[in-house]
């Protein structure tokens, strides 16, 4: 071990310096690229709650028109009506300035709405100064339309009067002056007048614009809000549309996959419908597991003797039943775990050792088994057992309807061809998430690999580990594992260097291994 | 000498809790204990393991051992824990909430589920002693019930060491050795270990730093966790990242050692760790460790990486870039690293906390 100087580095001053990094970077908008692609990216994957959604939701589109502004449009001055009775003060007509002013004293004093030409001279005088409002109302109810109209005015006649000696040459000035004058007090009231309503029109306006811009802003956000809607409709409408695509992609390549299956089977059926009218046997037959049909009747009387052989040469080899129940116990744990209470198939099920334990646990299963002599052993002990060929009677069976398919140490007594149509078989009557066990010996153990595998000679060859989970994968199997089993007792290699563990393994490692796989 | 069954469902390779089990075999065996490892089932062909089943044939005496390594939801495990007579000692790595595993694998959701709430029947069965890979899981044993005075902190043996014995592929180092800066993360792809945010902090980086930078993904694939996998492919093709990310898979020591040889920095975005060996590795090979603190990651590296309280993937990106860009850094890191790894995590160090924690056995 050498020893290591401890370096000089702080990493919380390194920390704090990527943090500044990180703001100055984010000041300056250079965050903006990733950060909006994974929203975007995390908007469009979300996994969206299946439903019927259509863009045309009406409660959209009305949501998304900005309703009319609450705010009423400010006037400053009260409205002005007419008086039926055409009887006014002078003080009614006052009230308004300027533009309005002359506009109501228009409609009062010539019942009409002023004429461009009058208008835009009043408002001349008006605002040079050289009339005031009296001269303007008197100027129009003395006119010849105004007279008339015989409006009757009170309180206009005097001063307008007065107003009318104003322009007497000489004498007028001095009588405006000494008017004037008389008039001073009331006139700085008047002005004081003027001054608090101008300020209260001048707050009135700011409340109105303070009010508009706060409707405007309301409406601006409720808009905001709608169009927010509609983008996530849309992207849920868009979601939606592109899962119902791929649900309907994956239910074509499920149909067409049912095709190609049922054509194979056809095929495959014909194959061996020729190779029996051939009075040939097939290549299925040749593998060992001869169908009843396929037998011909000169030859029964020999396999029967063959069967007897077989089951003799099983109960010497294979083992002690018990011993082999027991060992058998191993997958009951993994029946409970998938939740498997019946239905279940042992292909190649011999002398029924499993069934017995099925049964001793309380689950229904059957057997098929082709040997005539283990059958009628079987069914000495009351075990199902149907008497045929495995890929024949799985044929006869409907899809999605075993919880479980087993088969202890037959694969090996099978070859690829038909290994393949047994697994696809299997694939097709088990339900989905139902469950495959295969045993058979272990190659991996050099002394069942090299000698107690042909001590069977009816064994074909070998499998592979993990060659029979790649086949079983390919098939269309899930979840497969490997499973290995029965060590050789009392190794002599046990110490823990590798020369030991390698000798261990080759020699005194697992003599079966198990592969486990379920459907889909 | 003492009979000892190291128990645990499934052995594999290049797996923690395999390694830790292996581990402890080799260490009680090396001192005179016929020990023995047990499993329901394994693929390792060059070790002798023992099938479960034998086990009631091998502990016969109240005075056996049996180390029971609790990872998963495992009901005929617990059952057998409760029902054995004899000494026993739990060694909890630590389960990943099932939660995470919602709408991609329902058996691990479930397994990890119920793996939790076992934790609370272990801590009721008054074993003799409980360790825990780290102080976050003896936390986690200590509300579940279990008595301070009986449990420790043990870290999980690893195969450190020979790591740094073989020779590391040479395949691999010529196939990322091309002058690109590499960023490596080990573990396998799952979804408590973070590989999406992961992706999303090199993004950042990749386009924003440094357009001559890969990150290499070791870790195996698992056929449950597919939609995961699918997840991340997609998000790769998003950010424009096909050719700079690389799924290397599971790989042979020598490959994996090549790795890490490659990586300017070892960068982590998990989730929830129990101990997390590779950040250990990674400090033993003197990788710099940029990772998002998170359950037991900040008590593993210490102050021995730049550990973010803020999952931001530019926050990762500018820590990389420090790291990678910054020799002086990236050497001190390094040092800093494998002087924690001298410290505390070499197996000298986790030899002598297994015997000084099973010392209180007696």
């Amino acid at each position: 071990m050498t020893e290591l100087s401890q370096p000089e580095i702080s990493i919380e001053e390194l920390k704090s310096s990527i943090r500044q990094a990180v703001a100055r970077r984010e000041a300056e908008g250079r965050t903006a690229f990733i950060r909006a692609s994974a929203e975007l990216f995390d908007l469009l994957s979300a996994d969206l709650p299946a439903g019927d959604f259509s863009v045309a939701d009406p409660s959209v589109s009305s949501g998304l028109a900005l309703k009319h502004s609450e705010v009423a449009p400010l006037k400053l001055q009260s409205e002005f009506v007419p008086r039926s009775d055409d009887h006014y003060h002078v003080n009614d007509l006052l009230k308004y300035h300027d533009h309005e002013f002359v506009w109501n004293a228009y409609r009062a004093l010539l019942k009409r709405e002023p004429d461009e030409e009058g208008l835009r001279s009043y408002l001349r005088q008006l605002r040079s100064g050289r009339f005031n409002k009296i001269d303007v109302l008197a100027s129009l109810r003395f006119s010849p339309e105004g007279r008339r109209n015989k409006v009757s005015i009170d309180g206009l006649r005097s001063p307008a009067m007065i107003r009318s000696l104003y322009r007497l040459p000489v004498i007028g000035y001095l009588i405006e002056f000494a008017v004037g004058l008389a008039r001073l007090p009331s006139l700085i009231r008047h002005q004081r007048q003027i001054e608090t309503h101008l300020i209260a029109q001048q707050q009135r306006i700011a409340d109105h614009i303070n009010t508009a811009h706060q409707t405007l802003s309301d409406g601006l956000d409720a808009t905001n809000r709608n169009l927010g809607r509609v983008h996530e409709q849309l992207r849920e409408s868009f979601s939606q549309a592109f899962s119902d695509l791929a649900a309907e992609q994956k239910r074509i390549a499920h149909l067409q996959h049912q095709q190609v299956a049922a054509l194979f089977r056809a095929q495959q059926k014909a194959a061996i419908d020729r190779s029996s009218l051939n009075g040939k046997e097939g290549d299925l037959i040749a593998e060992g597991r001869l169908t009843r049909q396929g037998r011909t009747a000169r030859g029964n009387d020999n396999q029967l003797e063959l069967d007897e052989l077989y089951a003799s040469f099983q109960n010497q080899f294979r083992g002690d039943p018990e011993e082999v129940k027991e060992n058998l116990k191993v997958y009951l744990p993994l029946l409970q775990e998938s939740g498997i209470t019946g239905d279940i198939l042992d292909v190649g099920c011999g002398r029924g050792e499993w069934l017995e334990l099925l049964r001793d646990e309380g689950l229904q299963g059957r057997g098929v088994e082709t040997n005539q002599a283990m059958i009628a052993h079987g069914r000495t002990r009351q075990l199902e057992m149907i008497e045929a060929n495995a890929v024949v009677y799985l044929r006869s069976l409907p899809e999605n309807g075993l919880q479980a398919v087993t088969a202890f140490h037959f694969v090996e007594h099978i070859g690829l061809e038909y290994l393949i149509a047994l697994l696809e078989e299997i694939l097709r009557t088990l339900k989905p998430g139902g469950l495959l066990i295969l045993e058979t010996p272990n190659p991996k153990n050099l002394v069942v690999g090299a000698c107690n595998f042909y001590s069977d000679p009816t064994h074909h060859k070998p499998l592979f580990p993990e060659s029979l989970q790649f086949l079983v994968e390919h098939i269309g199997f899930e979840r497969t594992r490997l499973q290995y089993l029965h060590p050789v007792e009392g190794s002599p290699f046990t110490h823990g260097d590798e020369a030991s563990q390698a000798l261990n393994t080759w020699f005194f490692g697992a003599r079966d291994y198990a592969l486990i796989a379920w459907k889909a | 000498m003492s009979r000892v069954a190291i128990f645990t469902p499934h052995v594999t390779t290049g797996a923690a809790v395999s390694s830790d089990a292996l581990g402890m075999q080799k260490v009680l065996e090396a001192h005179g204990h016929d020990a023995r490892l047990y499993a329901e089932s394994w693929d390792l062909e060059r070790a002798r393991i023992w099938s479960v089943n034998e086990i009631n044939g091998f502990l016969t005496t109240t005075d056996d051992i049996l180390i029971y390594h609790h990872s998963i939801g495992w009901g005929p495990g617990l059952e057998l824990l409760l029902n054995l007579q004899c000494r026993k000692v739990i060694k909890y790595h630590n389960i990943t909430p099932g939660q995470f595993f919602a709408n991609i694998s329902p058996w691990h959701e479930e397994k990890c589920h119920d793996g939790r709430q076992q934790v609370r029947a272990i801590a009721a069965a008054h074993c003799d002693l409980y360790l825990a890979d780290s102080d976050y899981n003896r936390q986690e044993l200590l509300t579940a019930g279990v008595d301070p005075s009986q449990s420790f902190v043990v870290p999980p043996f690893h195969q450190i060491d020979e790591l740094h014995d073989i020779e590391a592929d040479l395949k691999t180092l010529d196939a990322y050795r091309d002058g690109q800066t590499v960023i490596v993360c080990v573990g396998r792809i799952a979804p408590h270990k973070g590989q999406l945010d992961l992706i999303e902090a090199f993004a950042a980086y990749h386009h924003d730093y440094n357009r001559e930078s890969r990150l290499l993904l070791v870790g195996r694939e698992q056929a449950a966790f597919e939609s995961y996998s699918m997840q991340l492919r997609g998000r790769l093709k998003f950010f424009y990242l096909d050719d700079a990310v690389v799924f290397i898979g599971e790989v042979p020591d020598a490959a994996l050692k090549a790795c890490y040889l490659l990586g300017n920095a070892f960068v982590f975005a998990g989730e929830h760790e129990g101990f997390c060996l590779p950040l250990v590795e990674a400090m033993a090979m003197k990788v710099p460790i940029v990772a998002y603190e998170a359950a037991a990651i900040p008590e593993t590296v210490g102050d021995a990486g730049i550990l973010l309280d803020e999952r931001d993937p530019y926050l990762m990106a500018e820590s990389i870039n420090s790291v990678v860009s910054e020799e002086a850094v990236n050497v001190a890191l390094g040092m800093l690293g494998r002087n924690r790894y001298e410290q505390n995590f070499t197996h000298r160090h986790i030899e002598n906390k297994f015997l000084q924690a099973l010392g209180n056995l007696d």
